[in-house]
């Protein structure tokens, strides 16, 4: 609100504006992957390397997603997917899984006859499945305009079948 | 989008947003009923049949050695102490989960989605914000849009507007998606806490068919007994018999309890799926509008808002719009003339915004009614955890059992049989 709609209230004797909550403002390329990049830190070497693939992966598409996100648009539901996995999934799935004592984690069953490192596996390959489909979408949305682009450019210049070559005899 | 991203389709301006359909309305879970400790047994799951046989064997068995010992016996003392502290550690457990989940409604009112200071509360309180700031009806336009001619500085204004709130309605949309994850992590956590309370009551439920088993078999011993040895008759219903019957109660109680906890929890996570769905009501009208203003500022104004995020969108069918005018004003077409005809005008950037606030309203609708019922909730369960609280000091004085385990256990029993 500016100081003169400000004024202009006061002097009408307007109601207090409601004063407008702070949201937290959106993380930046930078944030993103050093979230991602965090958790390679903390399961580098601690955890079997099929988490750690699995975690690679992940991060390589998210990284891959980062510069490409402002093609999803404001209000993606894609574009916060990417995001909350590097910001929130990934490092809560992962972390959840290292409180764990190893040989609990990898060894006992804990649900529908899997242990915790299966299930972090599963969580793991959901995610990674989830990334691959938005960054496709997202190639394929490119692609799109550039056959848009096309079309736009061939509707412009193409001669008509009925043009005669200049000069030529009809 | 449409399929022929050609001259055919760049005559088509985008489709306006689907009408408001008959209004989604959020409705409110039923506040908590009184489970009456009478009614818990059915209402809990029920002992498996395949079970009845092996408990009821424990039962009798029990009752049997009872009826051989002698009432100064060290096993006498043994067998009775089993009755005491029978099913414990189960009660123990069960108050522990339901008293946690007891707590959840009170701390869902103070900070769960329904408050104000969630993350939910906060977007949806910045959405409305934001929104009125940039609805065309607003007396803060200046004037009316409605019936404006268009075309005028003020239009141009006006949706320049939507260009500088950008920012604030990206971080906006971003927060309620942020608060419909934790409405969903909270979901998620609580199901399962019902599930472990489900597995507890099954085992409480054990008890009771046992005590009651226990109960009927040493009656009839005991009235035969009145006969022969009226002595022993009554050591055994005082020793016996009455704390058979007390942790009967007491385990009807704790039954009761989780019952009600199971309930709340139950309307909490009702509550949080209604949010989820007005969060998602309210992202999806919040971008609907925005993707008609882009298309009536391009229409009306002749004016390309650069809401890069927006556009981006539809980039391909923007570009295709932008191109069209392009051509157009080489073609020296009469622009106005095409504005005017185009299906998407400030009626439908009004009606977008009344969609809105519809959603919004809806809302704060069903956040009022909830709270109610919530609060209506937590009177019910106030009383019912403080009747509870007696067995539990009860509980608490026979730890021990906790590490000896008592000669009632039920544990084992649908494996190996092996007590």
């Amino acid at each position: 609100m500016s100081w003169w709609s400000e004024l202009r209230r006061r002097l009408r004797g307007g109601p207090e504006p409601i004063v407008l909550p702070e949201l937290p403002p959106p993380p930046t390329g930078e944030e993103i992957l050093g979230s991602v990049d965090a958790v390679r830190r903390r399961v580098a070497g601690t955890v079997p390397p099929a988490v750690a693939a699995r975690v690679d992966r992940i991060g390589r598409t998210v990284a891959d997603m980062v510069p490409r996100l402002d093609r999803l648009g404001l209000g993606s539901q894609q574009a916060h997917t990417v995001v909350a996995t590097a910001t929130s999934y990934l490092p809560e799935a992962v972390d959840a899984y290292l409180r764990l004592p190893r040989d609990f984690a990898d060894r006992r069953v804990v649900a529908d006859g899997k242990t915790s490192l299966m299930l972090l596996v599963d969580q793991l390959d959901l995610l990674s499945a989830t990334l691959t489909k938005i960054s496709d979408a997202v190639s394929r949305q490119d692609a799109n305009a550039l056959i848009a682009h096309g079309a736009f450019l061939q509707e412009k210049f193409a001669s008509s079948p009925l043009t005669t070559p200049p000069g030529g005899n009809p | 989008m449409t399929d022929q991203p050609g001259a055919a389709a760049a005559a088509q301006p985008l489709s306006p947003p689907e009408e408001a359909d008959a209004f989604l309305a959020l409705e409110a879970p039923a506040p908590m009923q009184v489970v009456a400790t009478t009614q818990a047994p059915a209402m809990a799951p029920k002992v498996d049949p395949a079970m009845v046989p092996a408990l009821t064997e424990k039962a009798d068995g029990y009752v049997a050695k009872l009826m051989q010992a002698d009432a100064k016996s060290p096993e006498f003392a043994a067998q009775a102490d089993s009755v005491r502290t029978m099913g414990d550690e189960d009660i123990r457990r069960a108050a522990a989960v339901s008293n946690r989940l007891l707590q959840t409604p009170v701390r869902e009112v103070k900070e769960g989605g329904l408050s104000e200071s969630s993350t939910v509360g906060q977007s949806l309180l910045a959405l409305r914000r934001q929104v009125e700031e940039l609805d065309p009806s607003e007396a803060s336009v200046g004037k009316k849009l409605l019936g404006f001619l268009p075309f005028g500085e003020k239009m141009t204004d006006y949706f320049r507007r939507y260009e500088s709130s950008q920012k604030q309605l990206d971080a906006i949309v971003r927060a309620l998606y942020n608060g419909q994850d934790e409405l969903r992590k909270d979901n998620a956590a609580l199901n399962l806490e019902k599930r472990n309370l489900w597995d507890t009551m099954g085992r409480l439920n054990q008890y009771i068919f046992m005590a009651e088993r226990i109960d009927t078999r040493l009656s009839a011993s005991l009235a035969e007994l009145d006969a022969t040895d009226p002595e022993r008759a009554r050591a055994l219903r005082e020793d016996v018999l009455f704390y058979v019957r007390q942790k009967h109660q007491d385990l009807l109680t704790q039954l009761a309890v989780s019952i009600q906890g199971y309930l709340a929890t139950d309307i909490i996570i009702k509550n949080n799926l209604e949010l989820i769905k007005g969060v998602d009501r309210a992202t999806t009208t919040t971008l609907s509008a925005l993707r008609t203003a882009v298309i009536v500022a391009q229409a009306l104004a002749n004016q390309k808002l650069v809401l890069d995020q927006i556009t981006a969108l539809n980039s391909t069918t923007s570009n295709l719009i932008a191109a069209t005018s392009k051509m157009l004003a080489q073609n020296s077409a009469d622009i106005h003339e095409q504005a005017a005809s185009a299906t998407v005008g400030i009626e439908e950037l009004q009606q977008a915004f009344t969609n809105i606030y519809a959603t919004l309203d809806s809302i704060s609708a069903f956040k009022v009614k909830a709270l109610d019922t919530m609060a209506q909730t937590i009177g019910v369960l106030e009383t019912e955890t403080a009747k509870a609280s007696d067995y539990l000091d009860r509980t608490r004085r026979s730890e021990r059992a906790e590490l000896e385990g008592g000669a009632l256990d039920v544990d084992g029993l649908d494996l190996n049989n092996r007590r």
